[in-house]
């Protein structure tokens, strides 16, 4: 009894000290994450003008469009291209200006009208996603997202340990809070109870949202395409196959130089296929608009057909050789590894896409939860009368030490910092030893 | 318990890098290539043997015309085509097989400066430094 006693003292310190120094990240995460989910219904509200067309039934092939745009940007460089996915949306064709800005221009791909221009920068979910990813702060903020969903994964686990119930057949306080026991108690409740519920869909998401992180998920995504049994590179880690060059200058020749009345000079090069050429290619395999084709912006670089679409089987990425039209790579759903699968649906769970509104409304529904127990928690800090708990005399047990680094080890990130803590821990026993010595 | 603590520590330490040959690993696409030559009044396409080949011909800004193709040995194709007058012409190879379809396109100087980087037949996407 005594030893279950000071275990839980144990975890209960872990769960105090981790809780109070990730609660304000992940605070961002769940607010950020839970408007994210519905980044198609924002946006559309948001740039409907930019997005609705009239329909027709004619739509214009792309070089037009292409020649549209260079006419009203002369010296920007395209370098995306959304084709219209319906006769009533308007295509995207994404450009960088001679000073290095990246924009996107919407045509009507019925009329040629451009209908607007904005500044990549300046899309609002973009922005958003970059503070669910990486605060804003670059590397650094990946690193600590990802530390912050290491240790939200150890106060679930903590926090299952001191949620279980230590009598048989207790509902209140357990799966329903207590209204009528005081303030503290509820309060407590309003923490425990709500944890309890959403703990599976919370561990769900920072799962499915690890595959993303900088560290962890780089290492992950890598061994996992290594064995053959993730994504096929190019798609998340790996680079894309290279357009084969076959001469790079022009070469002179000597053609039908003898049946001209004047001698001259004939010179031939293989030139880049058109866009058309390119549309056809990705038509004749299958695909249908909703895709973005990224233009080579290199001699050697490939035409690059990438679609994420709303369901995970409907992925596509595709390279195509700029000179001859040769798919160099053509990877679907169904041609990724096991886990490359299992993380693709992860994410597309994760962004609440994979099973449209039910899916964002579950997402949404644990984002709420996650807010509400990271404000009760802060508040029970709050009305606590003793201040920090104190560091328990006793050890702590062989099997939860076993728990610990295997944690650290599945996740070195968190492993890393876990182990900052116990040498911390550590000096402070000593000095407090000194001290009583 | 230090011997974890140094294997934990190795494993942060030594990162797991991508092979570049891993795309070995995954569905493969057919190889299709193929070399366009022009030289003393014939058109020459080397290509893989089987494939479907047609071959089309325009002055810049001129009407297309598709040329009769002569099936030689070991995907080799020759057409005849004479040029009298100065110009720009493009010559593209529209070539077929179960798994792929490419059209290679090359351009040709006759008696004019090449202007390769310029007035490609796609949109130019050099020079924006």
């Amino acid at each position: 009894m005594e030893q279950s006693r000071r275990h839980y003292q144990w975890i209960w310190r872990w769960h105090f000290y981790a809780g109070l120094i990730f609660a304000p990240f992940l605070l961002v995460l769940a607010i950020t994450g839970a408007v994210y989910l519905f980044k198609a219904e924002i946006e559309h509200a948001l740039y409907a003008d930019l997005y609705d067309v009239k329909p027709q039934s004619e739509m214009m092939p792309a070089s037009h469009m292409f020649a549209g745009v260079k006419e009203q940007y002369p010296h920007a460089v395209i370098t995306r291209y959304r084709p219209a996915d319906s006769a009533d949306r308007s295509a995207e064709i994404g450009i960088t200006d001679h000073d290095g800005t990246a924009m996107t221009v919407f045509v009507d791909p019925h009329t040629m009208q451009i209908m607007g221009t904005f500044d990549d920068t300046d899309r609002i979910m973009d922005k958003l996603e970059k503070i669910h990813g990486e605060l804003m702060a670059g590397t650094v903020g990946d690193r600590l997202v990802e530390l912050a969903a290491c240790w939200a994964l150890i106060l679930i686990i903590t926090g299952a340990y001191l949620w279980w119930p230590r009598k048989k057949e207790r509902i209140w306080g357990v799966v329903l809070p207590r209204f009528s026991k005081g303030s503290r108690t509820l309060v407590r409740d309003l923490h425990v109870v709500p944890a309890a519920w959403i703990s599976a869909g919370m561990f769900f998401l920072i799962m499915t949202g690890l595959p993303w992180s900088g560290f962890w998920g780089t290492q992950v995504q890598n061994a996992a395409t290594n064995s053959g049994e993730g994504y096929p590179p190019s798609i998340w880690v790996g680079e894309a196959p290279l357009s084969g060059l076959k001469t790079e200058d022009v070469a002179d020749v000597g053609w039908s130089a003898e049946n001209l009345p004047v001698p001259q000079s004939v010179q031939s090069a293989y030139v880049p296929l058109s866009i058309d050429d390119v549309i056809h290619i990705i038509n004749e395999r299958g695909i249908k608009p909703g895709y973005d084709l990224f233009i080579p912006q290199e001699k050697t670089g490939v035409y690059t057909v990438s679609a994420f679409p709303p369901k995970a089987q409907d992925e596509v990425t595709m390279h195509i050789d700029q000179y001859t039209g040769a798919v160099l790579a053509d990877y679907r759903y169904e041609d990724y590894g096991p886990a490359g699968k299992a993380i693709a649906l992860g994410i597309t769970l994760h962004k609440g896409s994979q099973f449209g509104m039910i899916n964002k409304l579950t997402g949404l529904a644990v984002c709420i939860g996650m807010i509400l127990v990271i404000v009760s928690g802060l508040l029970l800090w709050r009305k606590r009368k003793h201040g920090a708990p104190a560091r328990p005399a006793a050890g702590v047990a062989k099997g939860l030490w076993a728990l610990i680094i295997m944690l650290g080890i599945l996740f070195p990130l968190a492993g890393a910092s876990m182990l900052g803590v116990w040498i911390i821990d550590q000096i402070a026993k000593r000095v407090r030893g000194g001290f009583a010595a | 318990m230090r011997k974890w603590i140094i294997f934990s520590s190795l494993f942060l330490l030594s990162g797991c890098s991508l092979d570049p040959d891993s795309a070995d690993q995954y569905v493969a696409e057919e190889k299709l290539d193929a070399e366009i030559d022009v030289s003393a009044g014939h058109i020459q396409i080397a290509t893989s043997p089987g494939a479907d080949v047609s071959v089309s011909f325009w002055p810049e800004g001129g009407q297309r015309e598709t040329l009769p193709m002569q099936e030689g040995k070991d995907g080799v194709f020759t057409a005849q085509k004479r040029i009298i007058e100065k110009g720009i012409y493009f010559v593209k190879a529209d070539i077929q097989t179960n798994g792929q379809h490419i059209m290679p396109t090359k351009k040709i100087w006759v008696g004019v400066e090449a202007d390769v980087e310029q007035n490609g037949p796609s949109v130019d996407m050099k020079h924006h430094h």
